[in-house]
């Protein structure tokens, strides 16, 4: 086993490097560059960049070097645990996603507490009572919630609790003017949590209710489960510790992929929700070819899907005995 | 024809007893010129608009708290409404009551964490409101003071003597001419990240700078140079004492707690959630009439629409295709005004059919503005015919009377194309003498649907003079790259539908994109404009430092683009801003996109 973490943990260089180079050469054979949104966004406030200031930022950045020389010039930065400066706001890129991350954490952390809370029950519900009124009724709920984007379902949500009933703040994740003391302060956060959680959670709970069950259905069926009826143990502890048990092996897997929804966040609800995280500051990058930011978020990403994949498949391996990696 | 539409607008207004803002949006139904809509204005009384005299009369019920503007001295307005407390944003907790109260508004620019004003990516609110320029255009286009107390150029015209006024920096410190020297010295640092050196270089040269004494400085130019004020008054100050000793004026705290002179201190900032402004109350301008503003970052102006809606910000930003919604809502007022250069159809001068004059004037005759304009705009656009927006800040510089609107033609325009041997296919595309098919892209940059239904509705009438048009939308960023490409193949941008040359919000200068000095891949004339009449005017038009003679050297330049058809202005395109009916104070001014940054502080929140 150790030998097998070790190997894998060796096949992250080359795949992360591939990655990268990757994802740098896409980067700079897409149009525009960061001085060119700079243009833009300086146009339309009613000023103009001269082409001197223009040669001076690509100097500045870079950008004027050949792509390999940008590449390696990036490459010996990271090696050195620098991920450079944003364009955008000169700042390190690592103070940049630093201050972002947290917020993130917190959104995706909470959501899929709540949603794992919710659905796994559900999914076991449906499955031990399969056909009945409420498998029928959770099962369309489910796909109605598998089957609305999230991007409008945060929007209704605004729309219905923020502008027509004025009961959460439409945007953001604090107000700017809080009273003194706690409660003023967690009444604040709690209102601004709502929104964005539930838009997320709604969507993960048709998920993963639909996935518990398929997988609840699929383990009380085994041979082991009616032997354990048979010899007269109580419904319950049949449910909970011989077949919910093996019925999690599918979804602690799939746990592996947490990491990433937890540093990544959602692209969507943080945009509608102007939540700044990690989802948010990607769009932005990528808008204002931020180059150093968005290679950093996608290094990021590629590291903790392969981090995420190996813890999957070590836990597979201890919760499952039959598996062996040796 | 036009004195019939006038006639008949004067007659509409005078029964109706239309306000300014509903004579405009008819005028622009109409697709009257400026002088004619001075006219109508005139002949109804129109140039008072009702409800911005009633907002904006010192004498009215209510009157500014704070006390300290023209118009404040009533009775104060407390900042705690009912909505205020409803709102889970806007909280209740320590937000100063019983004064002018909290306005809060939106943007979605983006948060770039750079609050010093004179590094690259500055935040504008920031610039704005905590910072203070030597002088600024207000928001009728005229040059205001500001840390400058008054300024004057010698005979020559050379040398520009700057006297300050006293003014004090948040922290205490008070302002003096080191403080602009250092700014002037820091922005000439090719240390300093920043985009602001072209404003003090005349031809890529640095003019000189000096102290005379702790309330005077001398600028040297080495020729007379009109547009220099423009580039001196986009320049905030920054505070000497704090950022002298700075190791990396770039990467200093400053940049995130800045200290100006400006009307507002920083209170919080909130990366990318929201920036919290408190009144300065030793502002040499005297306190705002508001208990400060808080400007929250939205991903979008949906995202906004959503707050405006809820009550979370009270104004916004409005693109043209927000503003159905806000049109008759009683809670809101839009305030409309131009985008400051028109939407123009370019051509490529580099293009060997379009260097045709001809080919230029028949495509100008066959495009039914009016039309163009009412479709795509909805109404709201105005028909543009000069070479800067009719009742913009550079309005002034247009020669109304000697660009008369072009005639829209289309049998006319295909006997010119006729006449001078391009012959119709039997595809119904016309064939240059050469034998190349009169056969275009039109490139324009994505974000505006309204561009994207301009090309298609320009590609519907050019089809009638047997001109094919094959539209094509690009992001801005790929666009940019095309005009700097020393490669770029003229056919691949022939036509271009966006807003060229882009001028100065409030200079007229346009030799950066029309001189022939400027020519590609070493400067931005990337339409390949090359002609001795248009330079020699933007020569002259740079070197007039008088005011009136300036109007009358642009006014020839109107005139030389319109007879050589170096675009075709097509419309105006009419932004604006939401605003909610709580502010009171808010003027009606031609140019809201100006006053937003400008006049703000002179509002507050009705009780």
């Amino acid at each position: 086993m150790t030998a097998y973490v070790i190997r894998r943990l060796l096949w992250m260089i080359p795949i992360l490097l591939g990655v990268s180079i990757i994802c740098f050469g896409l980067l700079l054979r897409a149009p525009g560059d960061p001085v060119s949104a700079i243009v833009a966004s300086s146009r339309t406030s009613g000023s103009t960049l001269t082409q001197q200031d223009r040669d001076t930022l690509r100097e500045q950045y870079g950008l004027n070097n050949p792509v390999y020389v940008q590449y390696f010039d990036w490459v010996s930065l990271v090696a050195r645990g620098n991920f450079g400066d944003s364009t955008r706001s000169n700042q390190p890129v690592w103070d940049v996603i630093k201050s972002r991350l947290p917020n993130t954490v917190k959104l995706a952390g909470v959501s899929l507490i709540l949603t794992l809370a919710i659905a796994l029950p559900l999914g076991i519900i449906s499955a031990v009572r399969q056909y009945s009124k409420l498998d029928y009724f959770l099962t369309f709920f489910n796909f109605v919630g598998i089957s609305i984007p999230q991007f409008w379902l945060g929007l209704m949500l605004v729309y219905i609790f923020a502008v027509e009933l004025g009961w959460f703040p439409s945007t953001g994740m604090q107000g700017a003017y809080i009273a003194d003391g706690a409660w003023p302060l967690v009444k604040d956060r709690f209102l601004h949590y709502v929104l964005p959680v539930t838009s997320i959670t709604l969507v993960g709970i048709a998920g993963y209710t639909r996935f518990q069950r398929a997988s609840m259905l699929e383990v009380i069926r085994q041979d082991y489960v009616r032997t354990a009826r048979a010899k007269g143990l109580s419904e319950r502890v049949v449910i909970f510790k011989h077949a919910w048990r093996n019925a999690l092996i599918p979804i602690i897997t799939l746990m592996g992929y947490v990491f990433v929804i937890l540093v990544e966040g959602s692209v969507v609800v943080e945009n509608i929700f102007s939540w700044p995280g990690m989802g948010q500051l990607a769009v932005i990058s990528l808008n204002q070819r931020d180059y150093p930011v968005i290679m950093a978020i996608v290094l990021l990403s590629a590291l903790l899907i392969l981090i995420g994949t190996l813890v999957s498949d070590i836990v597979y391996a201890i919760v499952d005995p039959r598996i062996r990696y040796d | 024809m036009t004195d019939e539409r006038v006639g008949r607008l004067i007659e509409e207004a005078t029964k109706l007893r239309w306000n300014r803002r509903q004579i405009l949006k008819r005028a622009a139904v109409l697709g009257l010129t400026a002088p004619a809509l001075g006219a109508v204005l005139a002949a109804c009384g129109g140039d008072d608009d009702e409800e911005a005299t009633d907002a904006t009369d010192p004498t009215s019920t209510t009157a500014a708290p704070g006390g300290s503007t023209e118009a404040a001295g009533g009775q104060a307005t407390p900042a705690e409404t009912e909505d205020d407390e409803a709102s889970p944003t806007t909280g209740s907790g320590t937000t100063p009551s019983g004064s002018g109260g909290i306005i809060n508004m939106n943007t979605t620019s983006g948060d770039s964490g750079i609050g010093n004003p004179i590094l690259t990516s500055a935040l504008g609110w920031i610039e704005y409101y905590v910072f203070n320029r030597l002088m600024i255009y207000d928001d009728t286009g005229t040059l205001q003071p500001e840390l400058a107390e008054e300024w004057t150029y010698s005979d020559d015209n050379l040398e520009l003597t700057i006297t300050l006024r006293e003014a004090m920096w948040h922290d205490g410190e008070a302002f003096t001419a080191d403080d602009v020297i250092f700014t002037f010295d820091t922005i000439q640092d090719e240390n300093t990240d920043t985009t602001q050196r072209s404003k003090l270089q005349i031809g890529g040269e640095f003019v000189t700078w000096e102290k005379v004494d702790e309330r005077t400085i001398l600028v040297t130019t080495p020729e007379p140079f009109a547009p220099f004020l423009f580039g001196l008054q986009d320049l905030e100050i920054i505070p000497e004492h704090l950022l002298a000793q700075s190791a990396d004026i770039n990467t200093d705290p400053f940049n995130q707690a800045p200290i100006g002179t400006g009307p507002y201190k920083l209170g919080e900032w909130q990366s990318d959630q929201f920036m919290r402004f408190e009144p300065f109350e030793d502002y040499w301008g005297g306190r705002p009439a508001n208990d400060g503003f808080t400007v929250f970052f939205h991903a979008d102006t949906e995202v906004g629409s959503a707050a405006l809606d809820s009550g979370d910000i009270d104004l916004m930003f409005a693109p043209p295709e927000l503003q159905p919604r806000y049109e008759d809502n009683p809670d809101v007022t839009l305030y409309n005004y131009v985008y400051f250069t028109p939407i123009t159809l370019a051509f490529n001068f580099n293009h060997p059919i379009l260097q045709d004059q001809t080919v230029r004037e028949a495509i100008r005759m066959a495009i039914d503005k009016v039309s163009l304009t009412e479709t795509v705009t909805k109404g709201r656009g105005i028909v543009a015919n000069n070479q800067y927006a009719d009742t913009g800040p550079l309005d002034r510089y247009n020669d109304y009377d000697g660009v008369p609107a072009p005639e829209f033609n289309v049998e006319q325009a295909n006997s010119m194309l006729d006449e001078a041997g391009y012959t119709m296919g039997d595809d119904n595309i016309r064939v240059s003498p050469d034998g190349d098919p009169l056969s275009f892209n039109i490139i324009t940059y994505s974000g505006f649907e309204e561009y994207v239904n301009d090309q298609v509705i320009l590609q519907e009438m050019l089809a009638e003079i047997g001109i094919e048009l094959t539209p094509q939308v690009v992001d801005y960023s790929t666009l940019e790259s095309m005009w700097a490409d020393p490669n770029d193949d003229p056919a691949n941008r022939a036509l271009e539908l966006e807003e060229y040359p882009h001028p100065y919000e409030f200079d007229p200068d346009v030799y950066n994109e029309l001189h022939s000095d400027n020519l590609p891949p070493t400067g931005q004339n990337y339409m390949w404009v090359t002609d001795d009449e248009i330079d020699r005017l933007i020569d002259v038009g740079r070197t007039t430092t008088d005011p009136d003679e300036r109007v009358e050297v642009y006014k020839e330049l109107d005139r030389r683009r319109n007879e050589i058809v170096t675009v075709v202005p097509l419309y105006n395109a009419v932004d604006g801003w939401v605003v909610s009916s709580r502010l009171q104070g808010v003027a009606d001014t031609p140019y809201f996109r100006r006053y937003v940054l400008y006049g703000l502080k002179d509002c507050w929140k009705e009780a």
